[in-house]
């Protein structure tokens, strides 16, 4: 979607309107994924289908357009597609990340008569070793592949999602293969935020630096750092909690997936109370300032800080990020800059 | 060609929503997100129902104040663009 869906969010975001949300209808999965970012504890209470579907409503009045539901995997809901049939009566362009393991013929076809713009289904491995070495769960390659090829008939539009991390490091020149075989979109990463309970187990798995310059550098993967490097500090600012934000199974509101700051609840207030309320404003100020700590760093231009990933990294909305001060030594490198002296993070 | 009495639809798959006044559009086929021009949102704001080529220029002669030929040629060159794109349907 590129520069125009830029365009759109830097629109939405000056008039705060909730443009792009992650929508989670269930926190229960059925694979075990190693990096997941969901704590282990699968058991939140999560709205049931008339509350969801009025939550959508609200987000639709206010503005919201873009619709992703993820999790947890959504299909595990039994009432997943009808509360997802809601969303695109309400005009949303409906997308899905999936583990794909639970989309049947019938599930694929029915997402295809909805209009879903996007089903994602997250691949570690083009072998069952590698992946299920990550989802730590036996079959569960097979599933995911047989999924992939339903989505694949029903004339979905498919993306193929991966993370290469450490039990699954090599993997990535199969996966590029894999998707272009199938003439699916792809999204690979290589980066792994802690916990949203801020464990930091996660991060155990990620390679390590050297591991990742030539992931970085191999433009199949489209790890893309246009436009880099910029002039100025890098600030806290983004469009979490003005055009993007996030909803949790049981209705809790969150600036953005990776900001779990809660604003509000979507079950017992009005979206407007929500985003116009107490925490929503004073996240937006604080997030409006400069970063204290990374102003005088030499590595600002290369830096692709989240202030989510911060706050999970335990560094505070405004502190130093250990990723994206790594992401950064690495580009300065492939950029043929160095490595410059400043950096704020040891790692 | 785009006939003048030709009558045209929304694609009830495309996601849709007004921005800032105009129309943005996500077509489930490639996943594309479009956004219209000011004239193509207020035409498409015009088909919440089924509607004619001839009618949607008569409603854009009288929004905009422009002559009935441009206006025709305006909307003919909008069906033809969006009905290429499968955001419109044949009704």
């Amino acid at each position: 979607m590129g520069r125009l869906y830029g365009q759109l969010q830097d629109a939405a975001r000056a008039s705060l309107t909730p443009f792009d949300t992650m929508f989670e209808v269930t926190r229960r999965c059925n694979l075990r994924c190693a990096h997941c970012y969901n704590p282990p504890d699968r058991t939140a209470p999560e709205m049931d289908t008339a509350q969801a579907c009025a939550a959508l409503d609200k987000i639709a009045a206010a503005g919201g357009f873009m619709l992703t539901f993820t999790g947890g995997e959504s299909m595990c809901r039994p009432d997943f597609l009808d509360i997802a049939a809601h969303a695109r009566s309400l005009g949303f362009a409906v997308t899905l990340i999936s583990n794909g393991t639970l989309i049947t013929p019938g599930a694929a076809r029915r997402m295809a008569a909805l209009g879903f713009a996007d089903v994602s289904v997250t691949l570690y491995g083009a072998r069952p070793g590698p992946h299920e070495a990550v989802t730590r769960t036996p079959g569960s390659h097979e599933q995911s592949l047989r999924g992939i090829q339903n989505i694949l008939d029903a004339g979905l539009h498919a993306t193929l999602r991966s993370v290469i991390m450490k039990p699954n490091r090599g993997e990535h020149e199969a996966l590029v293969q894999f998707a272009a075989d199938r003439g699916m979109r792809q999204l690979i990463d290589v980066h792994v935020s802690p916990r949203q309970d801020s464990d930091p187990a996660p991060v155990e798995l990620q390679l390590p630096e050297e591991d990742l310059e030539p992931l970085y550098a191999d433009p199949r993967l489209n790890l893309s750092f246009e436009g880099l490097p910029r002039t100025g500090p890098p600030r806290p600012d983004c469009d979490a909690g003005r055009s993007v934000c996030a909803v949790c199974p049981d209705g809790t509101v969150y600036p953005c997936i990776q900001l779990p700051v809660p604003l509000g609840n979507i079950v017992q207030q009005s979206f407007d109370e929500i985003w116009n309320g107490p925490a929503a404003r004073d996240l937006r100020e604080r997030m409006a300032g400069p970063l204290p700590e990374c102003g005088a760093c030499a590595l600002g231009g290369y830096c692709l800080r989240c202030s989510g990933v911060a706050y999970l990294e335990g560094r505070g909305l405004l502190g130093p990020s250990p990723s994206a001060c790594q992401g950064a030594r690495v580009i300065a490198r492939l950029l043929g800059h160095g490595q410059p002296a400043a950096n704020p993070v040891k790692s | 060609m785009t006939n003048d009495s030709l009558v045209v639809k929304r694609n009830p798959q495309v996601a849709w929503r007004e921005l800032d006044g105009k129309i943005m559009l996500v077509t489930p086929a490639d996943a594309m997100l479009h956004l219209l021009n000011d004239t193509g949102s207020f035409l498409w704001k015009q088909l919440d129902a089924p509607r004619a080529a001839n009618d949607l220029a008569a409603a854009l002669c009288a929004e905009f104040e422009v002559d009935e030929d441009t206006a025709r040629g305006d909307v003919r060159e909008f069906i033809q663009e969006i009905l290429g794109k499968n955001m419109l349907e044949r009704a």
